[in-house]
Order: C-alpha cells, then sequence, then structure tokens
C-alpha cells in the first residue's frame, strides 16, 4: 500500500479497524513521517485534562459579586449625570419664561389672553391661506390628471410593500449559503 | 443530564445558585481548554472565569435545543482566541497578563508509578504544551476541542464560527506542525487516557 492513505488516516484522525491498525503500524514502522503523525495523535490524545486550583467557583461569586458592584455604581453615577444634564436642559428651557414671575396676576393673565389670541389669529390666516390655495389647485389640475397620480402613487405603494416581503427570503438563502 | 436543564433554566430566570452548580460542573472543561490555549495557569483562571461571566451574562440568550458545554466552551474559545490577538498586536499590559514565572502546571495526578516516571511525563506534557503555544490560536482552539473534547467536525465549525472544509484544513495544518515539532525529541507518550475516550466533559 502507498504512503498516502495511511498519511489522510492520520490526518483525520480516523477510527480504524484491527486490519487497518496492523497495516498503519507496519507503514509507520518504516516511514518516519507518518510515525511523527502517529506521535503526535498519541501524545494529544494522552495529554491530561488541566484542573484549576480549588475553590473555583467561590472565586467566581467573588467575581460576579465584584463584577455587580461596578456595574450598580456604573448605573448610579450614569443616573445622577442624567438628572444633572436634564434639570440643566429643563432650566435652560424655562429661562425664558422667568420675567413672567415678576408680572402681577391681572398683567399675567393680559400676556396669556394676548398670546392666545395671537396663535388663534395665526391658525385662522393658516386655515384661510390653505383654502385659497386647494380652490387654486383643485381648479388648474384636471380630474384625469389626478386619476394617474392617485394610480402611480398606489402602483408605488404596491412595489414598495412587495420589496419589503422580498428582503427577508433573500437573508435566508444567503445564511443558508455560508452554511 | 435533567439536573443540568434544571439549573440551565433556573439560571435563566436569574437563580445564582443554579448557575453557580453549573460552574462547578464545567469549571475542569472550561479551564483546561483555557490553559491549553493561552498556556499559563494564571492567565487560564483569569480567562475561565471571565468565561463563565459573559456565559452568565448572557445565559438568558442560551438556546436549550443547543447543547450547553458546546456554547459554553464556544464563549471560552472565542474569548482565548481574542485575548491571543490582543497580546499579539500588544494591546494587554503587563499587568493584565499576570506574572510569567514558568511555574509548571500541576495535573491531578492518580497514576504516577515512580518520581522518574512522573518527571518523563512532566517534561512530554510541557513539551506539547510548548507546541500547542506555536499554532495559530484558531488552530489551536480547533485541535483542542478535538482531542480534549472530541468535537465533530461540525461542533468545531460551529463553535468557532468556521465552515467544516476549513476546519478540516486547520486540523490537518495543526496535527502536521505538532507532529513536525514533537518529532525531534518525542518520547513514546505514556497513554494516560482510553484513545477515543472524551474524559473533559
Amino acid at each position: 500500500m502507498e504512503h498516502q492513505p495511511f498519511e489522510t488516516w492520520l490526518l483525520n484522525d480516523d477510527y480504524l479497524d484491527p486490519q487497518q491498525q496492523r497495516e498503519l503500524r507496519r507503514h509507520t514502522a518504516a516511514c518516519s513521517q507518518c510515525a511523527g503523525l502517529a506521535r503526535a495523535n498519541l501524545s494529544l490524545r494522552a495529554a491530561p485534562v488541566a484542573q484549576p486550583a480549588n475553590g473555583f467557583a467561590l472565586r467566581f461569586q467573588r467575581r460576579l459579586a465584584a463584577q455587580r458592584q461596578i456595574q450598580r455604581r456604573r448605573t448610579y453615577i450614569g443616573l445622577s449625570l442624567l438628572t444633572l444634564v436634564s434639570m440643566g436642559l429643563l432650566l435652560w428651557l424655562l429661562t425664558p419664561l422667568l420675567p413672567y414671575l415678576s408680572l402681577s396676576p391681572a398683567q399675567f393673565l393680559m400676556t396669556w389672553v394676548e398670546a392666545v389670541v395671537f396663535i388663534s389669529s395665526l391658525l385662522q390666516a393658516f386655515a384661510t391661506l390653505s383654502e385659497v390655495f386647494s380652490r387654486i389647485v383643485f381648479g388648474l389640475i384636471p380630474p384625469a390628471a389626478w386619476l394617474v397620480f392617485l394610480m402611480a402613487s398606489a402602483g408605488f405603494g404596491a412595489l414598495w410593500l412587495v420589496s419589503i416581503r422580498r428582503k427577508p427570503n433573500h437573508e435566508k438563502v444567503y445564511s443558508r449559503a455560508r452554511l | 443530564m435533567n439536573e443540568e436543564k434544571t439549573w440551565i433554566v433556573q439560571a435563566q430566570q436569574g437563580n445564582d445558585e443554579a448557575f453557580t452548580q453549573l460552574v462547578e460542573q464545567y469549571q475542569s472543561p472550561v479551564y483546561n481548554l483555557c490553559y491549553r490555549m493561552l498556556g499559563e495557569p494564571e492567565l487560564a483562571e483569569d480567562a475561565a472565569q471571565e468565561s463563565f461571566l459573559r456565559a452568565y451574562q448572557n445565559i438568558g440568550r442560551f438556546d436549550r435545543q443547543r447543547s450547553f458545554p458546546t456554547w459554553l466552551l464556544s464563549i471560552a474559545a472565542h474569548y482565548c482566541i481574542d485575548r491571543l490577538r490582543r497580546r499579539k498586536f500588544g494591546l494587554i499590559s503587563i499587568d493584565e497578563e499576570g506574572d510569567d514565572d514558568d511555574r509548571p502546571l500541576e495535573f491531578a495526578d492518580v497514576t504516577a508509578v515512580n518520581p522518574e516516571r512522573e518527571a518523563e511525563r512532566r517534561e512530554e506534557q510541557q513539551a506539547l504544551q510548548l507546541v500547542l503555544q506555536k499554532l495559530n490560536p484558531t488552530d489551536r482552539a480547533a485541535l483542542v476541542l478535538r482531542y480534549w473534547y472530541d468535537f465533530s467536525e461540525i461542533e468545531i465549525a460551529e463553535s468557532l464560527r468556521l465552515t467544516v472544509p476549513a476546519v478540516k484544513s486547520r486540523l490537518h495544518r495543526a496535527r502536521r506542525e505538532v507532529a513536525r515539532r514533537l518529532e525531534a525529541a518525542a518520547p513514546e507518550p505514556h497513554l494516560e487516557r482510553m484513545p477515543y475516550g472524551t474524559p473533559a466533559l
């Protein structure tokens, strides 16, 4: 028998039947390369299992406790920082309102009424503008164009939905190919 | 095995006592893997502890359909590979690496016959350990998982996130390398374990 099958057995570390073992022994007696491989396999199989020092689990518990303490400290520091930043931000946001605190109740009420009136008139103006604009637009664009626009939108929407549904399938094929 | 599943379920529910049982159960395999990967007892202890800590932090995500030791050893192997890479690129300080005193590891010895044989056996083991340290970290992890834990090529591939042909190729390369380095001075090894046994688990 040639050298190659023996080397393959040894490199694969195959399970050999008694006949194959006898043949391998005969071959390794004559082939130093295969003898070296056989010795390496035997050395690896003969190596004992290293044991940790006594009390490993206890040391783990201590380490876990220390880790938790660090975690708690980090959480505490993080929360404190978040609170400080939030308070600072709140103060900064409230700064423009501080002058109102010096007003009398009547002045304060008047200021608020003025603000409400201003906002409502602004909204009213916006509503009037939108109404005028929509009238002009609907008058200019023919109904057929609206129909085309709506159909195109529906088509694009459908395409978008299909592309979303197909994406996970691609991922599955990819992961299978990788395995 | 049922007991182990119970511990896993309890640990996933936040029971520290159950996780400690798992630590007790798997301390030797995890420590042995770390020792074979890193080569020094202090580093192995630290890496094994860190691996268990990572397992503890991620136990909630463990899929109970999978084998727990495979998952755990995969965490330890990745941690060690990462550590060896960081060491290679000088990202770990000397302090972090622990004392470099070349102290030989004490193996649990139940078969010591005489001091001469014991010394010879230790020499063999140290030679093998030195050879292992010369291998590429991923090749080393594949070899350790194959010989100490009897992992199949598929299991090694899953644990190390490699393809099966890549595992095969790495094992071939690692075996050749070990043989080449041991060839010069290797005495006939004294077989302590069954040739195809899996004592680590």
